[in-house]
Order: structure tokens, then C-alpha cells, then sequence
């Protein structure tokens, strides 16, 4: 078993974007789904338990080998960001109007914004409803838990 | 001298060969990837197009996909297939990358580079080098950033709404379209009159300024357009030696 998690951890660590369970399968050439999900959970709060920088988490079922929130501001400057300063903005202004008509944001942010609004709804910070013949869009519950912010906080 | 080779079979005119001949050369040894140095290759290009009597843009096509091409041989003799997908539709595609005054500098980069010189210069060995993790490890973004972006955005609207208004600004004023709405045949028509009635005292060049009933800009301009339309008809024309000196109109035929 713990051949398997190191292995686990080896993948983890080499894909920086994380993989799904069905890829780790692939990769370490273990079938079961449930025992892969039990050794990641483990392998998990060994991660937790030791005074590591690291962290295993599951985002959108993607695992991930992902730094600390302590020691982000650590890393800051060597990291890149998961979000580019571009997108972060776009992110930032349609957070701040708590809901907002794609087409206005467009008229702000430029054409790019596009681009920026598809990449954040996929990753699942954003999400679109229909008005019109615009979209309305509205950051999601994500978003709130990952920047550790309550909806009814003002962001400004 | 095989190399010579490369640059021949990409500067002919045949379109067919010469995507085999490379590949062939590569598969049976007769040139390493290595050996073809890409900036000699532009030189080559450079030569070609200096000769050339008319642009030929089918070489410049081919030029830049073998250069392509040969990157990719390159890198893919580096092991690092994961840093080229150019061709891979399945694969993930390359992230965006926008130029930013803050845009971060990956620091793996100038390791790539000395990694591929060094192969570059060790060719037995270049098959045992490992690749290694060239994708930096990315971090979670924090709230204080996501605010400094908020920030940045805020200024950005608030400069775009301060263009629109300064837009607004200079946008015609009402005067000028109503101008404009209103310019029927009778407003062009009346002032061919006064014209006319102008030539005939005169017999000389008009200055614009007689037509004017007041100085303003705006009574300029509206009786500057029907003129306009009377010299684009042909029954006048208009003179001013330089800039924003005295206009003069002539009457065509004396009876437009």
C-alpha cells in the first residue's frame, strides 16, 4: 500500500495542474477506484499532520499537490499565480458588481474579457445566466470559498 | 554539407519533396537535428528573398513551417514534449499569455535554454538527460491580490467612462446635425442664389466670409456644407492657398 501512495504523491507532484482519479489510475496501474480515493485520503492527512508546507486537495475532483494557505505569501514570488493578473481583474470587477451583464463587462475590460469570462466560468469561479440577449454573470460559491469571503462582504 | 542539403530542398520550388527530404535526412543520421542552426537558416531565407525579382510567399509559408518543424525535432530530441503542443489537438492548449508590465518571468526558462546548449554540445549523451518538471508549480491567488486586481480594474472603467465622456465631448454639436438633417435643396438652392447675386455684382472670386450671417463656428459650418454640395455638383469651386487662410469661391459658367 505504501508503494502505491508514493507513487500517488509522485504523480501528484510532478502535474502541477492535478489529475482525476480516472488518470491516476491510468498512471499508477491500480483498477480500484476505492482504494486509490482511500490512499489519497490518507495520504491527505499525512500531508495535514506533518509540519509540511504542502497539501493534498481535491478541487472540482482534480487532486492536487497545492502549497499551504500559511505559506502562500512565502512563495508568492516564486510561484506563478493560478489566475493571470489579466483574468484576476476581469474576476475582480464582476465580483465587485456582484452580478453584471456580460456585455457591459465586455465594454470595459475589451474583447479580451471573453476569453477571460469563458476561462473563469470553466474553472468555476464565475457562473452565466441568460438575460436577454445577454448573459448576466455572477461569481460563484467557489469563488467565495477561495478567496474566504462571504457573499454579503463588500468587495472593495 | 548534408545540411546544405536541408536548406536546398526548402528554397526550390518543389512544394512535394521537401518535408521528406528532411525527415529522411534526420531518420538515417545523415544530419542532426542540432547541426541545423536556425539562425543561419534565416540568413539563408534572407539571401533567398534578396534574389528573388517578385515577393513569393509560398517560400516565406514554407520557411516558417520548417522552422516549426525543426523546433520541434529539436525539442522533441530534448524530451520535453510536454513544453511544445503545437500539434496535439487532444492535448491541453497553451495558456494565453498576455504582456503585462508585471507579467511574471518564468525562471525555469533560462535553465531550459542552458539545458538544450548543453545537449546541444554533448550529443552521445543527450538521449540519458531526463526531462525535467518544466512546468513551474502554480499558487493559490490571495484575496490581497484579488483586492490590488479590483483596484487595477476600477481605474481601468474609471479611465474608459473619463474617454467616453471626453468622446462625448467633441461629438458634433445638435446645431450641426440639425444642419445636416436640414440640408435640403432649398437651404443648397438659396445660397446658390446669394451666390449668383454676389457674381453677378463682382464678377470676381467670392470670399466665403461674405456669406456669412454671423461669425459664429456653428453658422460657419452650416453654411460651409450646402457649399460643399454645390462645388461637389460642379457649380463652383473652392479656393484657399494655405490652411486656415481666407476661402474663396468661384462660380462655374457665371450661371450654375
Amino acid at each position: 500500500m505504501e508503494g502505491i501512495k508514493g507513487q500517488i504523491e509522485a504523480l501528484l507532484h510532478c502535474r502541477p495542474n492535478g489529475l482525476t482519479l480516472e488518470e491516476i489510475s491510468n498512471h499508477a496501474g491500480v483498477s480500484s477506484k476505492g482504494l486509490l480515493k482511500k490512499l489519497l485520503t490518507e495520504l491527505q492527512e499525512d500531508y495535514s499532520e506533518r509540519a509540511s508546507g504542502l497539501n493534498i486537495i481535491n478541487q472540482d475532483s482534480i487532486w492536487k499537490m497545492s502549497v499551504k494557505d500559511e505559506h502562500i505569501e512565502t512563495v508568492q514570488e516564486v510561484a506563478r499565480p493560478e489566475i493571470s493578473t489579466a483574468v484576476l481583474e476581469t474576476l475582480a470587477y464582476i465580483a465587485h458588481k456582484k452580478s453584471i451583464r456580460q456585455a457591459d463587462v465586455v465594454r470595459i475590460r475589451s474583447n479580451k474579457a471573453y476569453g477571460h469570462i469563458k476561462e473563469l466560468i470553466e474553472n468555476g469561479f464565475l457562473e452565466s445566466k441568460k438575460d436577454g440577449a445577454s448573459k448576466k454573470l455572477c461569481p460563484t460559491r467557489k469563488f467565495y470559498e477561495y478567496f474566504k469571503l462571504t457573499e454579503d462582504q463588500p468587495l472593495e | 554539407m548534408e545540411t546544405k542539403k536541408i536548406y536546398d530542398a526548402i528554397f526550390s520550388e518543389d512544394d512535394i519533396k521537401w518535408q521528406s527530404i528532411i525527415y529522411e535526412l534526420i531518420r538515417n543520421k545523415k544530419v542532426d537535428p542540432w547541426d541545423i542552426d536556425l539562425s543561419k537558416f534565416s540568413e539563408e531565407y534572407l539571401t533567398t528573398i534578396s534574389k528573388l525579382k517578385s515577393l513569393n510567399f509560398r517560400i516565406s509559408g514554407k520557411v516558417v513551417l520548417a522552422a516549426a518543424l525543426m523546433l520541434k525535432i529539436k525539442t522533441n530530441h530534448l524530451g520535453l514534449d510536454d513544453f511544445i503542443l503545437l500539434t496535439n489537438d487532444d492535448e491541453e492548449p497553451i495558456e494565453e499569455f498576455e504582456y503585462d508590465e508585471d507579467a511574471y518571468i518564468d525562471p525555469d526558462e533560462k535553465k531550459i535554454m542552458n539545458l538544450a546548449r548543453h545537449i546541444r554540445h554533448n550529443t552521445k549523451k543527450k538521449y540519458l538527460i531526463e526531462p525535467r518538471t518544466v512546468r513551474p508549480r502554480q499558487r493559490k491567488v490571495t484575496v490581497i491580490e484579488l483586492m490590488s486586481a479590483l483596484k487595477k480594474a476600477i481605474e481601468v472603467d474609471k479611465r474608459r467612462e473619463r474617454k467616453r465622456v471626453a468622446v462625448e465631448k467633441i461629438i458634433i454639436p445638435e446645431e450641426i446635425f440639425e444642419a445636416k438633417k436640414d440640408l435640403l435643396p432649398e437651404q443648397i438652392e438659396t445660397l446658390n442664389k446669394k451666390l449668383l447675386e454676389l457674381f453677378g455684382k463682382t464678377k470676381a472670386k467670392i470670399l466665403f466670409d461674405h456669406l456669412l450671417e454671423n461669425g459664429d463656428e456653428i453658422n460657419r459650418v452650416q453654411t460651409f456644407l450646402p457649399i460643399l454640395h454645390l462645388a461637389n455638383n460642379g457649380k463652383l469651386s473652392i479656393h484657399q492657398e494655405k490652411p486656415f487662410e481666407k476661402i474663396y469661391l468661384e462660380v462655374l459658367n457665371g450661371r450654375n
